[in-house]
């Protein structure tokens, strides 16, 4: 381009275009510069200072003991296996964590709006409190009430079939018997059954008027091919703790969660729950108001306008601060270390008595990070399905 | 192919041939009152409106003309009086109210419509979900009901994507599918464009000719001494005067109209 002051065109340091280049290539160099100085020192450092480093000690017997584990576990194992068995405790505590407070929060984020004035106070004070007491005191809070609590022989029973007492929670689990392949198979085959019913019977309600009820009846037939297969097959014995015998008291079958763990598990449900109950209320009231006064004008009863006007938007809103919330959740678990919960940043840093100390942070570092891309991956693509046009 | 709005629509045009005082009552409100706290958002107001009959609400802002036709579907409730429409009377009886808000359609000075779903959508919700009405036969009715609006190109589109004036008349279409014998507006061209305004004023004109009985809170006073039957104006939440567009715009009763229509006009 031509210009009248420069007639060879623009000079270079008022060009637009040029700048952008010269600040790009400039920042980037900076950035390479410093990444590269920081790997060169650490590999010195490492060298000079002969800091052991490597991944040569994780097939090695990690002869650590871990106080609980989903699968079976004992010193002798490796290194490796050892960090397997600390990254699924974590893994139990965030699954759990998340559906049980999602459930939770739920329940009181709707409370909070409810026109039940005691209700939403509840509901408020509720959030306040667990929201603003820093989530390490409240797990010490509720391991010390664990602690405080009766011992095995003398602790609370409720239902003939839950212990609690300052050993931990003992609850009923299913152990699985010969017949469970089968069973699972056949439950597989319901689900599918019930998909495709609802799928069926959700087109037939669009395409003829008729209400047609898909949830119920997917949601019936999952039930009772379920149940078919439980008195066909008998393929799970549920255990119920019991007492034994003896001066001990002591229980035995169902499956125990010990002090820490609970405590790990009531202090993240409930501190998390706070959360994700305003963050639920929040999204409800996103939705404009006049959204429901339209549906309400059109008469749409409060059910429809619910499934059809209401939620689908407000569950956009909801999501992504939800998948953060499980985000942080995962990443909270790991002061579990404080009350004796062998996750997997407690056993790592046991095993960094022996074993290389910048190797496996770096490990606990990477499990970490594919835990939570694994939640956030999950959410972009519900967010991605949900999108519509002309909107965000 | 082009679908009348006859065809969509319940009323009978014909009715507006015969003379306001000889047809029914379609709406009665008897001494309806209705407070938020204190304030008195509408203080007394009696009136009735016949089969088929236009009337255009005005006032001052805060005069209580919004609240008020939105008691007629229950979107308020009033705390007093009597109000009853096509027959039905206004209780907290559900069945009453469902009943009542399937005959009276509504449309809003900000559109309301539901964004996440298609244009196309917006209108077959109500009718599959409330008349239980096949898909096709749904589809069938918003086509042409979209046809009569003007913009049967955008079926597929989301309300983001069209102009106001666009999305007002898919408003329309969309309450015009349940059928309803009462279409109550509420400033239904505030938020529009001027040249926006037109194009939905238009189809507000054709559908007065087909026999609906309509209730349009506006400050459109060329449309109101054009189309409406009557003028109502409310000031503090009182409906001050009653009476055809000749009488309140060359001799109103009250001083307080002609305050008011003097400032506007």
């Amino acid at each position: 381009m031509q210009s009248i002051l420069y007639p060879g065109g623009i000079p270079l340091w008022r060009n637009v275009v040029f700048i952008q280049w010269v600040v790009q290539i400039i920042s980037a160099i900076v950035v390479i510069a410093i990444v590269s100085g920081f790997i060169f020192n650490v590999a010195n450092e490492i060298q000079d200072r002969e800091i052991p480093f490597g991944f040569s000690f994780l097939d090695e017997a990690a002869q650590i003991p871990i106080g609980e584990s989903v699968i079976q576990y004992d010193p002798s194992q490796s290194y490796l296996y050892g960090f397997t068995v600390a990254a699924l405790n974590t893994v139990k505590a965030s699954v759990l964590g998340v559906i049980l407070a999602t459930m939770l929060g739920i329940i009181i984020g709707v409370s909070r709006l409810s026109s039940n004035w005691l209700l939403s106070r509840l509901a408020l004070v509720y959030i306040e409190t667990f929201r603003n007491i820093p989530l390490l005191i409240q797990l010490l809070f509720w391991f010390l009430i664990i602690l405080e609590l009766p011992n095995v022989r003398e602790g609370y029973v409720f239902f003939d079939a839950f212990y609690l007492n300052n050993s931990g929670f003992y609850l009923p689990w299913a152990t699985p018997l010969g017949g469970f392949w089968p069973w699972a198979v056949l439950t597989v085959v319901g689900i599918v059954g019930a998909v495709l019913a609802f799928n069926y019977l959700q087109k037939r309600e669009t395409e003829t008027g008729q209400p047609s009820y898909p949830i119920i009846a997917g949601f019936v037939i999952f039930v009772v091919v379920t149940i078919i297969g439980l008195i066909i097959f008998t393929p799970l014995e549920l255990v119920i703790p019991e007492r034994q015998e003896g001066p001990f008291g002591r229980l035995q079958g169902g499956a125990r969660w010990s002090g820490s763990f609970f405590a790990l598990l009531i202090g993240l449900v409930v501190y998390t729950s706070a959360f994700i109950a305003e963050i639920v209320r929040a999204g409800i009231q996103a939705v404009n108001r006049g959204q429901t006064e339209a549906a309400r004008s059109l008469g749409l009863n409060t059910n429809n306008s619910l499934r059809f006007v209401i939620f689908p938007q407000a569950l956009r809103v909801i999501i992504p601060p939800l998948i953060s919330q499980y985000l942080n959740l995962t990443k909270n678990s790991s002061l579990a270390a404080a009350i004796g919960y062998p996750d997997l940043v407690s056993v790592s840093t046991t095993m960094t008595q022996i074993a290389p100390a910048i190797s496996l942070i770096g490990m606990v570092m990477v499990t970490y990070l594919a835990m939570s891309l694994f939640y956030s991956l999950v959410g972009n693509i519900y967010n991605r399905i949900t999108r519509y046009a002309g909107v965000g | 192919m082009t679908t009348s709005l006859e065809e969509t629509t319940v009323t009978n045009p014909d009715i507006r041939k015969i003379p306001l005082e000889d047809r029914d009552d379609i709406i009665v409100c008897e001494n309806v009152y209705k407070w938020f706290g204190d304030f008195c958002a509408v203080n007394d107001v009696t009136m009735s409106v016949k089969r088929g009959e236009v009337v255009v609400i005005f006032g001052p802002s805060g005069s209580g003309k919004s609240t008020f036709i939105r008691m007629i579907n229950r979107l308020e409730e009033h705390q007093q009086g009597k109000i009853v429409v096509d027959g039905i009377e206004m209780t907290n009886d559900l069945r009453n109210l469902d009943a009542i808000r399937r005959e009276v359609g509504m449309v809003f000075q900000q559109f309301n419509l539901f964004p996440h779903l298609s244009v196309m959508s917006n209108i077959t919700l109500a009718p599959q979900r409330v008349r239980h009405l096949p898909k096709a036969e749904a589809d069938e009715l918003a086509m042409s009901l979209l046809e009569r609006v003007g913009i049967p190109e955008q079926a597929e589109k989301y309300p983001a994507e069209l102009s106001g004036g666009q999305q007002q008349r898919v408003a329309i279409a969309r309450a015009l599918a349940m059928q309803p014998e009462i279409m109550l507006f509420d400033e239904p061209t505030s938020a529009l464009d001027p040249e926006m305004i037109k194009e939905v004023l238009d189809v507000m004109r054709e559908l007065a000719d087909t026999g609906m009985t309509m209730l349009c809170v506006t400050h459109e006073m060329g449309f109101a001494r054009e189309v409406a039957d009557r003028m109502a104006m409310f000031d503090e939440g009182q409906l001050v005067e009653i009476d055809t567009p000749d009488h309140i715009f060359t001799n109103p009763t009250e001083a307080r109209t002609q305050l008011f229509l003097d400032q506007i006009l």
